[in-house]
């Protein structure tokens, strides 16, 4: 019988970490400035795959399972022209619950018909769970036109609610997984000598042949001076390998947290700078960990008056 | 308290079980389709039968299966641990403090259709990456949109660096080549391409293959240009070059790889491209 107590204790954790009551500023916030982003991120013609040969066409596991074919160029413009109807919408807040279930399926449709040309990549998985989960929520509930309209209709501004806290912590979950995904990979395929080793000088070396990414080249050259110096690069190594593998700490640990999301921001910042990988939506969806409402509350204390609507009932 | 018992012996069991399929009776069953028993629809599966040996395929199985096998057996060994009460007093203090114990206000009881939502997303997320993660496909071959991250995770080879990369072949007098690079071949980039040449230099039927992508990467770069997306001079073939760099710590042969012709396509006679 004592089990139940204890269940009961682990369901109550479990509610902790997704449900305790969070303001909707905050995830209007990140409403706000993740779908802006996501706009600017995914503006690529996606209707230039309607006139790649069958030759190159693989597709990934569920496009193959539904049996989808390559699509004409009329769906993917009508598609991609929808998608961005959808960001916008989704950015604004208005029309917030269908603008962002259609983000959602668009943009993973989207996203995934990249991938079936040469083989998957996961620089843009993140956007996939960042999109579900903001479709699923009630992230228009402030600083959305959606609000402003309730608001002129007499409607209450929303309360602290646990509904404002799951969706930014799916984002977290999504990040955590990431790390910990890439550092045990690491271990995994190179061991203790991915750090040992000049794994990382050879990586910063090649990073500057125009072997694979020649649309992707470093922005700086910083990489070769490093890789001559092997003491510098294995310290690195570790450094990189230490926060990916411990970074869903920063999921539980309130300590830990800015240590870990700092500097793992700073780190794929040196890989962009250094090897050139391209992180830029990754990145973007950083701006989930930051907390929103403190730093509105910071600049009406401390900035000129006006530039936040304290305690608009409208923009709440 | 008989079923408490019984717990742990049921779990450490069913480890065995799974063990000995994954080692044993799988193994077998592998080595019974390649040589052509057993049910037909999973003979299917054995792709390129012709071409592999058994074992291969069962060192591919025991690759992706006991990765697996562990995780699930660390997952069983934890739930057997859990079954003996100071173990589990000890794991329900640790989860209280690391979720911030009691100095999070108490939650709202959000709606039963919404948790369900929740739990079924963070499910599906964090299961989908850690079965990614146990069965680690080779890089590129992800289950999209999940994946192991395994970039950068291999020890590479110094030198030298390896490449097919497509060039094409001005119409002038005399003739140049010049890289097609990601401006010349959208929506691909020099990566995605590089993946499909290498992905058709593996392919039994390589020579129709290469010959359909790069009377492909012509006729696109043809379309483009005449439209007007950038200024280029038209072409009279596409060639692939495998290049070679020896590479050196200050990056000084980046720009003179040794090169060897693998295939060309003319305008002239280019094939129609085809799956």
């Amino acid at each position: 019988m004592s089990g139940l107590p204890r269940v009961s204790k682990l369901r109550d954790a479990w509610d902790r970490f997704w449900f305790a009551p969070a303001s909707p500023t905050n995830l209007g916030f990140c409403r706000l400035l993740f779908y802006g982003g996501a706009l600017i991120f995914t503006w690529w013609d996606f209707s230039a795959l309607a006139e790649v040969g069958g030759v190159f066409w693989k597709p990934i596991w569920w496009i193959r399972l539904l049996g989808l074919a390559q699509p004409s160029h009329g769906i993917l413009q009508a598609s991609q022209e929808i998608f961005r109807l959808a960001l916008a919408a989704s950015c604004v807040g208005i029309f917030t619950r269908v603008a962002t279930a259609a983000a959602f399926f668009l943009g993973t449709y989207l996203l995934s018909l990249q991938y079936c040309f040469g083989g998957s990549n996961h620089a843009k998985v993140i956007v996939v769970w960042a999109l579900a989960s903001l479709a699923l929520s009630r992230c228009g509930d402030a600083l959305s036109v959606d609000r402003w309209l309730r608001a002129r209709r007499g409607a209450h501004a929303p309360e602290a609610s646990g509904e404002y806290r799951w969706p930014i912590r799916v984002v977290w979950v999504a990040m955590a997984c990431a790390f910990f995904g890439a550092g045990v990979s690491k271990l995994r395929h190179a061991g203790a000598g991915w750090v040992t080793s000049d794994t990382l000088a050879a990586y910063l070396v090649r990073a500057n042949y125009p072997i694979v990414r020649d649309s992707d080249m470093p922005m700086l050259d910083w990489g070769l001076w490093l890789a001559r110096h092997r003491w510098l690069c294995r310290a690195l190594a570790a450094g990189s390998v230490t926060l990916e593998t411990l970074f869903p700490l920063a999921l539980f640990h309130r300590r830990l947290r800015p240590i870990l999301v700092v500097g793992a921001f700073f780190m794929q910042l040196g890989i962009t700078a250094v090897l050139g990988a391209n992180f830029d939506v990754f990145m973007w969806t950083y701006l989930f960990w930051v907390p929103w409402d403190r730093v509105a509350g910071w600049f009406r204390r401390v900035g000129p008056r006006g530039l936040v609507p304290a305690g608009s009932a409208a923009f709440r | 308290m008989r079923g408490r018992r019984l717990a742990p012996v049921l779990i450490l069991a069913g480890v065995a079980v799974l063990w000995v399929g994954v080692e044993i009776a799988a193994p077998a069953a592998i080595r019974n389709l390649h040589a052509g028993r057993g049910p037909v629809a999973l003979q299917r599966r054995l792709e390129g039968r012709e071409r592999h040996s058994a074992e291969h395929y069962v060192t591919v199985w025991l690759g992706r299966a006991r990765p697996a096998a562990a995780v699930l057996t660390v997952a069983a060994l934890l739930a057997a641990a859990l079954t003996i009460p100071a173990a589990r007093r000890s794991f329900h203090e640790a989860v209280h403090r690391a979720t911030g114990g009691d100095s999070v206000p108490q939650p709202e009881p959000p709606p039963r259709p919404r948790r369900i939502a929740v739990a079924g997303l963070a499910v599906l997320f964090a299961g989908g990456s850690l079965v990614e993660l146990a069965i680690d496909p080779p890089y590129r071959g992800e289950h999209w949109p999940f994946s192991q991250y395994r970039m950068y995770s291999e020890t590479p080879r110094r030198s030298p660096l390896v490449g097919l990369r497509p060039f094409g072949v001005t119409a002038e007098d005399p003739p140049r080549e010049i890289l097609l690079d990601g401006r010349y071949i959208r929506p691909f980039d020099g990566s995605r391409l590089a993946a499909s040449w290498n992905r058709f230099v593996q392919e039994p039927d390589r020579e129709r293959l290469l010959q359909a992508g790069l009377a492909d990467c012509l006729r696109r770069y043809e379309l483009r240009r005449a439209g007007g997306a950038f200024e280029g001079p038209p072409l009279q073939a596409v060639r692939l070059y495998r290049l070679t760099w020896d590479v050196d710590d200050r990056a000084s042969t980046r720009d003179a790889p040794r090169r060897e012709l693998i295939c060309e396509v003319r305008a002239s006679n280019a094939p129609t491209p085809s799956r």
